[in-house]
């Protein structure tokens, strides 16, 4: 299987589709990034690190 | 609600801390050391331990596993406390962490000077000390998980996944590469050969990049700096994306070191490929950290610790814009075996984890001895002195690969070289070289600096430890959307994999097909999306939501992202025997002699400065000879193809000189190679060789598949003997007097095989095995003719 596999990658065709499929996922998330509306769902894991130490001020 | 009191153990970050900037400093002096000997060869002066070619291996383990190892460890240590309002589960293991991780460093330190190397780039570490790895990792993973499993936060933020894919990635690499049988307590020979050891110790190398100095970085990055911004990362819906893609994708791209290799292509097409595809999550969590800032760019300008995240995130932009750059195959034709690679690692190193680190310290260490930063304006100091050095660094290095890689290839219109001389076009890049070590030195001060102001700000204060109050709770047993049965039966898992298995019978088809399968990945996605809408819209809960907090989970299917990759290009090499070509009988295992000699060139690591691999390309045909082919490697345990050229190939070498000329070249380089900067080796002379080790390494080796007779093992203290006694009798006549077993004599009798293995074309009748190679004939024996254009070089 694995040799048939291989042979049957053609050096120009494979890089060629992986590169398109690439930019199609590629574009897909920067839209879903950044044009689609920002979900709150993810505040609350987003503010973890910002939760500070009991006795932890800014340095002091 | 019972509430409890935790105090974190921030004594073993403090540890940390000190450790990574002590040995930061170090490596990077040698750093420094070793960038000068560059320009000026005297600094090696002719003493085995501060040769270039053993002190190289010591800056580079240095900087990756004591200042950015140490530096890691910290931040983990710091921040998953934090993030799982969790004390580590156990004090006894840190500690056996953090001094079993110096020994570690400091067995390094004593072996890899004294030529006690594996010669596996950064893998150098002799077995003891690989196993000593081995178990000091998986006490790390036993004190993370065990942590994991004792959290007080149910979430998994995203730096945890993150290190999460370290702990992981890294065992599986570590042990993986360094499989090797040992001959002696210290030395051992890697258990892969040529092609197959090469992809396995790139894909090691590789990803040893990505996931010591990269994926616990980030994870750092999206702590520390929201942290020190006070203001959440810009989208932590894009830090999920950046995560998965970056783990599949990362552990692909191994090959493109290899690129225009004797590697097969199907491996260098796929290395480069995803080397490109690898451009887009790097950029992503690039992004995620700068637009991080937003609205935070004035406390930039003032402080510091933001200075250097900023500049950090930056380096790594440019780092990982320049990677997939150099992994595209006509780029790395002349980029590679020249300095763009060093500039290329050292903006990685230098801007990216450096910065990060001395961010990530100015931040800290106020907070862990309860003051403020000494010194500001100091830090600000080491800021421009750190930016300009790595400036000055990089742009030495772009300028000198240029140069030098034009220099190689350029041809006259006969075909012949404008500049046959290799060591001229090392002199035309020596001013490049000071520039360089300025560039170092600078970014040297600034550290020292640093390790001086950090100082000085624990002395102001005094060692606190963090804490925080959490509620203690009976533990709630999974709800029945919270089992592993919802894990495993995850529409977005089972979509991922079939989305995968899609894209991977693309290979098989025709263009059509492709572009029919191409669709149904997208028309998936579409499905894929509209089932999570209608889901989100009747409130159940997401597969998101269920994994992210369940770290055994988490943990198997980031190890799943990882290893497809993995065994995708390692398996076929590994097990597929006519993935490397044999010739058959002709193809002829190095002798007793040779294999000695061949030990001493990877104990003085000339593999630092000397390639052995000639690339198909008429310039490398008409410097160094034919190009190199997969099949003359099969017997080479460990592979010595190398990744720089400051002197030349050596692939081609054997034949091509006089016996006296190697003597001579490595008593005193200059006087065969005017303008060398190679260090003299006059220790060779006077050493011996393990002469009674003989039989025992090619029995050894026999057992790792190098195909010795029960004679030739038996003989072959007498055999190496013989063939030492014609190099002898040979150098005697030329007035040159050195005893049969020095070692002088055995690298000769290595470096004059180099090349000649006629077993890349079948003879009519075999020659012996242990034929002796201590002529040196006009053209290697057995060889074809050289490539069209004529070697009208001299190899200096």
């Amino acid at each position: 299987m694995w040799k048939t596999f291989y042979q049957g990658m053609d050096y120009t065709e494979l890089p060629l589709f992986a590169m398109l499929l690439f930019i199609g996922v590629f574009v897909a998330v920067i839209l879903r990034v950044t044009v689609a509306r920002r979900a709150s769902d993810f505040d609350p894991l987003a503010a973890m690190p910002l939760q500070p130490d009991a006795n932890e001020g800014e340095s002091r | 609600m019972q509430t409890k009191k935790i105090e974190y153990d921030d004594h073993v970050v403090r540890q940390f801390i000190a450790a990574s900037v002590i040995f930061g400093i170090v490596g990077m002096l040698v750093g420094v050391l070793a960038a000068s000997q560059m320009a000026w060869w005297q600094l090696n002066f002719s003493i085995p331990y501060t040769t270039f070619s053993r002190i190289r291996p010591l800056h580079t383990n240095a900087v990756i596993f004591a200042f950015v190892g140490n530096m890691m460890f910290a931040g983990v240590y710091y921040s998953t406390q934090r993030l799982l309002k969790a004390r580590m589960v156990s004090d006894l293991l840190s500690k056996i962490h953090f001094w079993g991780w110096q020994l570690i460093i400091v067995a390094a330190a004593v072996t890899l000077p004294l030529g006690i190397t594996t010669s596996k780039e950064y893998a150098e570490l002799e077995w003891p000390i690989d196993v000593a790895i081995a178990l000091v990792w998986v006490v790390f993973g036993i004190n993370f998980f065990w942590t994991l499993a004792r959290r007080n936060e149910k979430h998994l933020y995203v730096a945890i996944w993150f290190y999460i894919s370290t702990v992981v990635t890294i065992a599986v690499l570590h042990i993986v590469n360094s499989l090797a049988i040992p001959l002696s307590f210290l030395k051992s020979y890697s258990i892969y050969a040529g092609v197959q050891d090469a992809l396995v110790q790139w894909w090691y190398g590789h990803n040893a990049v990505a996931f010591f100095l990269t994926t616990p970085i980030l994870g750092i990055m999206y702590y520390f700096l929201p942290k020190a911004a006070g203001r959440p990362v810009y989208s932590y819906r894009l830090s999920v994306v950046h995560f998965w893609a970056l783990v599949f994708i990362y552990i692909w791209a191994g090959p493109h070191h290899l690129l225009n290799t004797a590697l097969p292509d199907w491996a260098q097409s796929l290395g480069m490929v995803f080397s490109v595809m690898l451009w887009a999550p790097s950029w992503g969590g690039m992004l995620n950290g700068l637009l991080t800032l937003r609205g935070a760019w004035d406390k930039v300008r003032q402080d510091p610790v933001l200075k250097f995240f900023a500049a950090g995130v930056t380096f790594y932009g440019m780092a990982t814009f320049e990677g997939p750059l150099l992994s595209i195959k006509s780029v790395s034709a002349l980029a590679h075996y020249t300095d763009w690679i060093i500039g290329h690692v050292h903006s990685g190193a230098l801007g990216w984890n450096g910065f990060m680190a001395a961010g990530m310290f100015y931040w800290l260490v106020p907070r862990l001895y309860g003051t403020k930063l000494y010194s500001n304006r100091s830090a600000e100091i080491h800021f421009w002195l750190g930016t300009i050095g790595i400036v000055l660094y990089v742009i030495a290095m772009w300028v000198s690969a240029g140069t030098q890689g034009l220099m190689w290839k350029a041809t006259n219109p006969d075909g012949t070289l404008v500049y046959p001389s290799f060591v001229e076009t090392l002199i035309a890049i020596r001013p490049m070289y000071i520039v360089r070590a300025l560039g170092g030195a600078m970014y040297l001060v600034g550290m020292i600096m640093m390790a001086w102001n950090l100082w000085k700000t624990a002395r102001s204060g005094a060692a606190v430890n963090g804490t925080t109050e959490v509620v203690e709770k009976s533990p709630e047993p999974a709800g029945p959307d919270e089992s592993a049965w919802a894990v495993l039966a995850g529409r977005p898992l089972w979509f991922s994999l079939i989305g995968i298995t899609f894209v991977v019978l693309v290979a098989f088809a025709p263009p059509m097909r492709a572009v029919v399968l191409m669709g149904a990945v997208l028309l998936l996605g579409e499905v894929a999306w509209i089932l999570a809408r209608r889901d989100k819209e009747k409130n159940k809960p997401s597969w998101f939501g269920i994994i992210e907090k369940k770290p055994l989970a988490f943990t198997m299917l980031t190890l799943v992202a990882v290893l497809i990759g993995g065994v995708a290009e390692l398996l076929p090499t590994l097990l597929i025997k006519e993935s490397v070509p044999h010739s058959g009988p002709a193809q002829k295992p190095y002798t007793a002699l040779e294999l000695q000699g061949r030990d001493l060139y990877l104990r003085e690591g000339c593999y630092t400065c000397h390639s052995q691999m000639v690339r198909p390309f008429v310039a490398e045909a008409a410097r160094f000879g034919n190009p190199s082919r997969a099949e003359e490697f099969i017997y080479d345990h460990p592979f010595q193809w190398g990744s720089k050229r400051t002197g030349p190939d050596l692939h081609r070498l054997g034949g091509r000189y006089p016996n006296l000329w190697h003597y001579t070249h490595m008593m005193d380089p200059r006087s065969t190679s005017q303008g060398s900067n190679m260090p003299a080796y006059p220790w060779l002379e006077e050493r011996r060789i393990p002469a009674s080790e003989a039989s025992r390494k090619l029995s050894v080796m026999r057992k790792i598949g190098v195909p010795y007779t029960d004679a030739q093992i038996a003989s072959a203290e007498t055999d190496q003997r013989a063939q030492a006694d014609l190099v002898v009798k040979d150098l005697k006549g030329q007035g040159v007097d050195v005893a049969w077993d020095s070692e002088i004599v055995a690298l000769i009798g290595y470096l004059q095989r180099l090349g000649r293995d006629v077993g890349v074309a079948p003879e009519p009748e075999p020659a012996p095995a242990a034929e002796p190679a201590t002529e040196a004939p006009a053209e290697p024996a057995g060889e074809p003719a050289p490539a069209e254009a004529a070697p009208t070089t001299e190899v200096k």
